[in-house]
């Protein structure tokens, strides 16, 4: 197998794994902001559950009064998930700081449904093509990075 | 309440890895285009020679850079060559002479072949055999014979090559002898 396919596939699974362990912990902080909300809120019977088999499904259960205490802990997410996708620009010499946009991108999208009930649904849209279009140009320009940086890649093996 | 994610776990990894591998081929495919239409306009002098002849530390010493390691293809290791608005890509080709047809393509301005000089080298024989071969190969470039690894070479084996070729550049990348010689002429090459 010619050298650069052979060098161009690992950069691919490092992109593949980058992306699990970016999607995963995404999935699992945006969790925990509801439960750490809930505990905040003085909310009870908070149960949080991250992987629930079989259908691999997290979610957040929890008692909250009926007034706005309810939309803080659904709202959690989106504040915590923007710190932790600013968190990546720090990278700044890096093609990872890229992982910005797509990490606050999926967040918007797995958070709809937490608020479907406060929100008008043109904003569910709205926050739907933001969150799409946030994912699509960060991982456009995290793979043109690693693509780029792949090729200029100074050789200190020979 | 229950604060439930509008996707399952294995649905959103799905998701986000299948658009990195859709935009990983793509781009992929449209860089590496994009970087091979440069290498092939962009004026090149291409260094030859025999294996472990010194050719990657004659591109480094030359070019006072670290080589780009077969960015775009196999066997080839690139370097640039700059002086003033001059602009020259030296390509470090670890090519043999059947395999050099595939370079015809590059804008190849000349060509510098480096012979082995030390005592386990391949024999002189052969390697003037392969430079005759290269030569005919890329027909009407113009050629500079390097003697590399001086130091370690005997004064018989020097004297046989000089009695061969008119031009020879005797040169060593481990003491630096000869190599602002060899640098000017590529140089003063390109202007003419």
């Amino acid at each position: 197998m010619k050298r650069i396919y052979r060098t161009s596939s690992l950069c691919l699974i490092c992109v593949v794994i980058l992306n699990i362990l970016i999607t995963s912990a995404t999935v699992f902080l945006h969790e925990i902001s509801h439960f750490l909300a809930g505990i905040y809120f003085h909310c009870k019977e908070i149960r949080i559950v991250l992987i629930e088999y079989p259908n691999l499904k997290a979610y957040t259960e929890m008692r909250c009064q009926p007034n706005t205490q309810y939309i803080f802990p659904a709202l959690s997410p989106l504040v915590i998930i923007t710190l932790f996708g600013i968190l990546f620009l720090s990278l700044e010499n890096l093609p990872e700081k890229n992982f910005c946009w797509v990490v606050i991108g999926f967040n918007l999208i797995i958070s709809i449904s937490d608020m479907l009930h406060f929100i008008p649904t043109f904003l569910i849209y709205l926050t739907l093509i933001v969150g799409v279009i946030l994912i699509i140009s960060g991982q456009f320009l995290f793979i043109n990075e690693i693509i780029i940086l792949f090729i200029k890649r100074k050789d200190r093996s020979r | 309440m229950i604060f439930e994610q509008s996707l399952t776990i294995f649905q959103s990894i799905t998701i986000v890895t299948i658009v990195a591998v859709g935009f990983f081929l793509w781009r992929f495919y449209v860089i590496r285009k994009k970087y091979l239409n440069r290498l092939i306009q962009f004026p090149s002098i291409i260094i030859l020679g025999d294996r472990f002849s010194g050719k990657t530390s004659l591109a480094r010493v030359i070019t006072r850079n670290e080589s780009l390691a077969y960015p775009l293809e196999d066997g080839l290791g690139i370097n640039y060559l700059k002086d003033g608005n001059k602009k020259v890509q030296i390509i470090d080709a670890n090519v043999t002479p059947e395999e050099v047809e595939r370079l015809k393509k590059l804008n190849v301005k000349s060509f510098i072949y480096v012979i082995d000089a030390s005592s386990n080298s391949d024999s002189f024989g052969n390697q003037i055999k392969d430079f005759e071969k290269f030569k005919e190969t890329l027909n009407g470039v113009k050629s500079f014979v390097v003697l590399n690894k001086i130091d370690a070479a005997e004064k018989q084996k020097i004297k046989k090559i000089k009695d061969k070729f008119k031009n020879v550049y005797e040169v060593s990348t481990k003491t630096n002898e000869g190599l602002e010689d060899l640098r000017k002429s590529v140089l003063s090459s390109l202007s003419v």
